[in-house]
């Protein structure tokens, strides 16, 4: 294979390839971002014919000002306890000695591939006036509609990202800090307070952006359990389907995006150089770090811990019954009894719409990565002057809610020469490039990890930068394009805000069919969607993940034949 | 070592992108396509033999399937029958009306929809004002009621929408409270707290009821009333689905909403009330997009929802009385005769509007 | 303070990384663990310093049992490999971190991180960064911030493995000066044989768990006890022999097709036909007019004040053998064929 690599003709296309796909790659960050982002902000400001501070007026005036408090707060607190949740689960699960702590892992995707509306409404069921433990079981009679139960669901919700964010970081801490701290005299709790705590900033700060972000753009919960309760982000899709006033519906997410811009620039400020991850391997620092069981938290933490993590799971795994038994009784709430009658009300339509998430995600899912590693490989590799701009138009869409994305969208990309509305692509576009921040910070941090000297060498050795590129840099990426393929499908799948204002009659999505059953009543028919939609992205999952098994299955294989193998240098 | 093993990877990767775009591609095969899926695909067949009998059906149907927004229930329902009768192709999507009208004047020159089928007739009269529908006068239009639909054929509608009240029976049952029969009955004040209806700003119901409701006991005592209602109403829902769904899961007692009949089908222990002191209404229309492409299509869809065929499939899979006269509709729904509808002015209303909402804002925006 | 280990025995998973080790530590004094890599050293480490407990076995620090006590109760210090510095604390926070666990008074604390930042010649450092500074100024610091809290016992661990040549033996004699001044027990886990011999007063050569050899630098380099001791400190040769016959004084030892006559050794006891390995350093070789053995050079590596011969005997025993020279003697090319003679009371017999 490498022989014809060599071939001089392919040298010079290839080389061409490169140079275009480093024009190519900045081009299309400020076509598919940057573009998009200014066109809501001209439509919030040009109303009609002239340039206008109106609605902006309007936001602030009395009737609406109202809406920024009532977000604050719900997102201030929500994204807090959402991070000190996920912190807590992080803990638990990468430091804690107890046994089959790994379930959790699985709890919090589980937690994480939930789907829109349908979780609040078996929130409702559970715990409502009527609901199955509050009233069945304990007698009470609540109303649990208003602000409190809108941060206690979203707190619920994002824990579980926020988990996933300070986990990795505490995976790939160097414990010999806190063993450092430990033996110069440290207690354990000073330990944490003062060397564990203060090196996981990055992530929990990472978190604390992210939950704060997904709970400004959530428009769901507040509709469904605010009782009420009006937040900036369900104002903005009502202004757009109730009002049709897609200026202040843009105004409004100016208003979204601006807190949001804040909270990143400040993570950048205040912690941008501050990365304390151990530049060793991770493996090496796993080995190294090896702590003893006797030298674990103090009991009680753990058995905080224990408490908090097994809540998050019954949490979870009720809310997730409830979607299974409201798919499958006759009446969700009413009548128990076994019935597949959602599933046959859903067979038609539903199909069609389950097919376009999977389709959608799994281009989503393979194409998405790729460009997230390409970006992160010029940006780092070549820097040219402005590079920082684009790395943080790569990394913008992390902290762009939902909707504001959509509009930006529908505004930037409906009239020539981009016309893309009402084609899948747009969709693919616009979840490529929401994901594309996941992929891209992945790949920079394999890259930063990379010494210099390894392209050297591989130049050296007579590889050109194609060769290079393809036969170092990719396989090195590897492990990033599988965060950002996994992630990137499980936010297809179950992502409604983005993508509700792009899709047309053509192409339905699982989550909307949801969204739109709830909406006509058919609440049996939502919880059918959406137990469709949990299991096949399970399923996906697996899938996906077995593909990347594939290698080590194969190699076990050739282990199983004997050595005739063509794999060398396997000596240990 | 370490180089062989990553040369090793990159052999894997290589090969994983190529099966996943081998999946891909096997993927797409099946994707979204414009060919309908299943029901659809089946009609042209159906259609074809119906073709030889009925000499006036063009030939079969070869263009784009027809795109729907729809603000409607019973969609699958509907659209297959309209597929089987015409050979026709459906793509439909449900949206509210007004998310069907910002869909509207974002395409505005380049509609991406043919029909709009559905919805408050208010926000008809706006696109029509607009601009934004295709003018069409149905042969089939002759037989609907002149108030049901527009003199140039901007739009016709196709059944009547009620503004109900859901209640849920176990829940009346239990605080002891017996089941409201009219627009007084819900000023009880055991009430409080019980009854949930959408903000008006935002429901095209809420602000049908309220409207018809101050046309009907006149400014001042309209007024009066809805702050005597606002007494016992929590607060006010965003989402005209919120009153009904949780008048149905017993979260509240009375849910005003259009459609009740909807949630008593879903099998929630509900009764729907058609207040016998003016029960508030408007007729759901039919359009043509500006624009649209499609437009030879899109009429014959017009023309289906008002044939007596299409009215009756109308009213039996969205349980509303039809706009034709004489079209059968289920059993649980009620004659048009028997309800007390109110005597309701569209054109005042639409002009008041503004001035409604404002004024409900500023008194009751909670 | 003499710390003795008694019986540690620590195990991973499946893995027995520290194997029934008894170990007295000198008062005063620097100790080598070394090791090649999974040897077990730097668990050995950590259960001194109590970052793990051991499964079976005591810790005693003078007659006192510590094996129970938490990391940061025990008067021990420790510097890690990589340093294992503060990234998020300058200079200054990171030493006096120490102390400020232990709640010693601000003054106080001030007052011991000048002293210890001047004796490491850091003082200029202060507000820096940890991460803005040069792996040697990296591993002063890790050195100020263990001895500032007045350890019992300093512990090492492999503190010197990502400096550069030239400096790794700069700072192994400065912590070498700086321990002879203080007097602290020092414990020094290292992989590099070279750095354990120049460093300690005392080495403990481990293997698979267990200490093979524990002896001062000149023991364990002139008499290995195990032919792993011998061939893992210093170049040597080991090669197969067999006992010819034995008397009162001497051994007849046959090994690559000729027999060498060595002392007896009074502890020892051979019997003829049995069969032995030989040892012998490098510098043991010597060309002589009259050697048993006839060798071919292979290759010579220039090592400065010696030369390295690479060599292979000829006849019918093909033994690769190494042979150091010093410079004035070396004058041998590759390719050559000479005679040699094997120092006869530098070889050592295993068996």
């Amino acid at each position: 294979m490498a022989g014809k690599l060599r071939e001089v003709s392919q040298f010079t296309t290839r080389e061409k390839l490169l140079r275009g796909i480093a024009l190519a790659i900045p081009l299309s960050l400020l076509v598919f971002i940057l573009y998009p982002f200014m066109r809501v902000f001209l439509a919030s400001l040009w109303v009609g014919e002239g340039w206008t501070l109106a609605l902006y007026r309007q936001v602030l005036g009395a009737q609406k000002v109202g809406l920024l408090w009532n977000t604050f707060l719900v997102s201030v607190p929500s994204s807090l306890l959402a991070t000190l949740l996920g912190l807590a689960l992080a803990l638990l699960v990468v430091r804690s000695s107890i046994p089959g702590k790994k379930i959790f892992n699985l709890v919090a995707i589980f937690n994480i591939i939930s789907p829109p509306f349908v979780s609040a409404l078996s929130f409702i069921l559970l715990f409502g006036r009527r609901g199955l433990i509050t009233r069945e079981l304990l007698g009470l009679n609540v109303n649990l509609f208003g602000w409190e139960s809108i941060v206690f669901l979203q707190t619920m919700g994002h824990a579980s990202i926020a988990f996933l964010v300070i986990a990795s970081v505490l995976r790939r801490m160097d414990r010999d800090l806190e063993n450092a701290a430990r033996d110069l005299g440290a207690s354990n709790a000073r330990v944490f307070f003062t060397v564990t705590l203060p090196l996981l900033m990055p992530g929990i700060m990472a978190a604390l952006v992210l939950s704060f972000t997904l709970s400004l753009a959530d428009f769901g919960t507040p509709l469904l359990v605010g009782g009420g309760f009006r937040m900036l982000a369900s104002e903005a899709y009502l202004q757009v389907i109730g009002q049709y006033n897609m200026p202040l519906a843009s105004a409004l997410s100016v208003f979204l995006v601006l807190p949001c811009l804040a909270v990143f620039w400040l993570e950048k400020g205040v912690l941008g150089e501050r990365s304390f991850l151990s530049e060793a391997p991770v493996e090496s620092v796993a080995a190294a770090g090896t702590v003893d069981r006797g030298r674990g938290f103090h009991p009680l933490v753990t058995g905080l811990l224990l408490i908090i993590g097994l809540f998050f799971m019954l949490f979870t795994l009720a809310i997730f019954a409830t979607i299974a038994v409201g798919a499958l009784t006759n009446i969700w709430g009413y009548d128990y009894t076994f019935s597949l009658r959602h599933f046959q009300d859903i067979w038609g339509q539903g199909t069609r719409s389950v097919r376009n998430s999977l389709y959608f995600a799994f281009w989503v899912a393979t194409l998405g990565p790729l460009l997230g590693i390409i970006t992160a490989y010029y940006l780092e590799k070549s820097p040219f002057v402005g590079s920082r701009f684009f790395e943080f138009l790569a990394l913008l869409p992390f902290v762009i809610p939902g909707p504001f994305l959509g509009i930006s969208y529908v505004l930037a990309f409906h009239r020539p020469p981009l016309a893309l509305t009402g084609t899948a692509l747009i969709i693919v576009l616009l979840c490529v490039y929401r994901e594309l921040p996941v992929s891209f910070k992945a790949g920079q941090a394999v890259l930063r990890q990379v010494s210099g000297s390894l392209e050297q060498a591989s130049l050296d050795l007579g590889a050109n930068r194609w060769q290079t590129f393809i036969r170092v840099y990719l396989p090195l990426m590897a492990p990033a394009y599988r965060i950002g393929m996994i992630h990137a499908f499980i936010h297809v799948m179950t992502t409604i805000g983005a993508i509700i204002f792009l899709i047309t009659p053509r192409y339905k999505v699982a989550t909307f069919e949801i969204f739109d059953a709830t909406n006509r009543g058919g609440l049996g028919q939502g919880a059918a969607f959406a137990l469709l939609l949990i299991v096949l992205t399970v399923a996906g999952l697996i899938f996906l993940n077995l593909l990347w098994k594939l290698p080590q299955l194969k190699e076990k294989s050739k282990e199983w034949m004997g050595p005739h193998g063509t794999v060398p240098g396997k000596h240990q | 070592m370490r180089f062989s093993k990553d040369a090793k990877k990159k052999q894997w990767f290589i090969l994983l992108l190529i099966l996943g775009l081998l999946a891909a591609t096997a993927f797409s095969g099946c994707a979204p396509g414009p060919e309908p899926e299943g029901n659809g695909a089946e009609a042209p067949v159906d259609e074809a033999e119906e073709v030889d009998e009925a000499d006036e059906a063009p030939a079969a149907y070869t263009g784009d399937p027809l795109q729907i927004y729809a603000a409607y229930g019973g969609l699958q329902e509907i659209m297959d029958a309209f597929t089987a009768d015409t050979g026709i192709p459906v793509e439909f999507i449900s949206m509210s009306s007004g998310e069907v009208l910002s869909r509207m004047r974002a395409e505005r020159g380049r509609p991406l929809g043919d029909v709009w089928f559905g919805g408050g007739v208010d926000s008809f009269m706006v696109a029509a004002e607009e601009g934004l529908l295709e003018g069409y006068i149905s042969p089939e239009a002759e037989h609907i009621e002149t108030r049901f639909k527009d003199p140039d054929g901007y739009w016709t509608g196709v059944s009547i929408v009620l503004v109900t009240f859901v209640v849920n029976k176990d829940l009346a049952e239990e605080l002891g409270i017996p089941i409201p029969q009219t627009w007084e009955d819900l000023l009880d004040p055991d009430l409080q707290g019980e009854i949930l209806m959408p903000n008006p700003g935002i429901s095209g119901t809420a602000f049908t009821a309220m409207a018809s409701i101050i046309q009907r006991l006149g400014e001042e005592d309209g007024w009066e009333y809805l702050a005597l209602l606002d007494e016992n109403i929590p607060y006010y829902a965003e989402r005209g689905s919120e009153p009904p769904n949780k008048a149905s899961l017993g979260e509240v007692m009375v849910g005003i909403s259009p459609d009740g009949v909807n949630a008593q089908r879903e099998g929630y222990p509900v009764e729907v009330v058609y207040p016998t002191d003016g029960t508030a209404w408007w007729h759901s229309p039919v359009a043509i997009i500006a624009g649209t492409p499609n437009l030879e299509a899109a009429q014959r869809f017009v023309d289906w929802t008002l044939t007596e065929k299409g009215q009756e499939i109308l009213a039996y899979n969205s349980p509303r009385p039809a706009t034709r006269p004489g079209t059968p509709i289920p059993g649980d729904v009620p004659a048009l005769e028997t309800l007390n509808l109110v005597e309701y002015d569209f054109e005042k209303a639409a002009a008041e509007r503004d001035a409604i909402v404002e004024r409900w804002q500023e008194n009751f925006a909670k | 303070m003499e710390l003795f280990l008694e019986n540690i025995s620590k195990s991973y998973e499946e893995t027995l990384a520290v194997d029934g080790v008894t170990l007295a530590v000198p008062s005063g004094k620097i100790l080598a663990l070394v090791g090649p890599s999974g040897c077990g050293k730097t668990t050995l480490l950590r259960v001194i310093a109590g970052l793990l407990v051991p499964d079976q076995g005591r810790v005693l620090l003078d007659g006192q049992d510590i094996t129970k006590l938490p990391p940061y109760r025990r008067p021990t210090a420790t510097v890690f490999q990589n340093y294992a510095l503060f990234p998020h604390l300058n200079v200054y926070e990171n030493i006096a971190y120490g102390l400020k666990a232990r709640r010693s008074p601000g003054q106080n604390t001030r007052a011991a991180v000048q002293e210890i930042m001047d004796l490491m010649k850091i003082t200029d450092l202060a507000r820096r960064k940890v991460n803005e500074l040069s792996g040697g100024q990296q591993q002063r610091v890790a050195l100020a911030r263990a001895m500032v809290v007045n350890p019992k016992i300093l512990l090492f661990d492999e503190p010197l493995s990502s400096l550069d040549a030239r400096l790794r033996v700069e700072m192994r004699e400065e912590i070498k000066k700086i321990q002879q001044k203080t007097q602290i027990t020092s414990i020094y886990v290292t992989h590099d044989q070279e750095e354990a011999l120049a460093i300690a007063q005392q080495v403990a050569v481990m293997k698979d768990g267990k200490i093979e050899q524990l002896g001062t630098p000149r023991e364990i380099y002139c008499f290995p006890e195990t032919p792993f001791v011998a061939q893992f400190v210093g170049w040597g040769n080991l090669v197969q022999g067999q006992v010819r016959s034995v008397n009162e004084r001497r051994w007849d030892v046959q090994f690559m097709g000729q027999t060498l006559q060595l002392e007896r050794e009074k502890s020892r006891d051979l019997q003829a036909g049995q069969a032995v390995h030989l040892f012998f350093r490098p510098e043991d070789v010597v060309p002589a007019p009259q050697g048993k053995w006839s060798v071919k050079i292979q290759q010579t590596t220039f090592l400065g004040s010696l030369v390295r011969y690479f060599l292979q005997t000829q006849g019918d025993h093909d033994q690769a053998l190494v042979m150091d020279l010093p410079l004035d003697q070396a004058r041998f090319q590759p390719g050559e064929e000479l005679p040699v003679e094997i120092i006869p009371h530098a070889v050592r017999i295993f068996y």
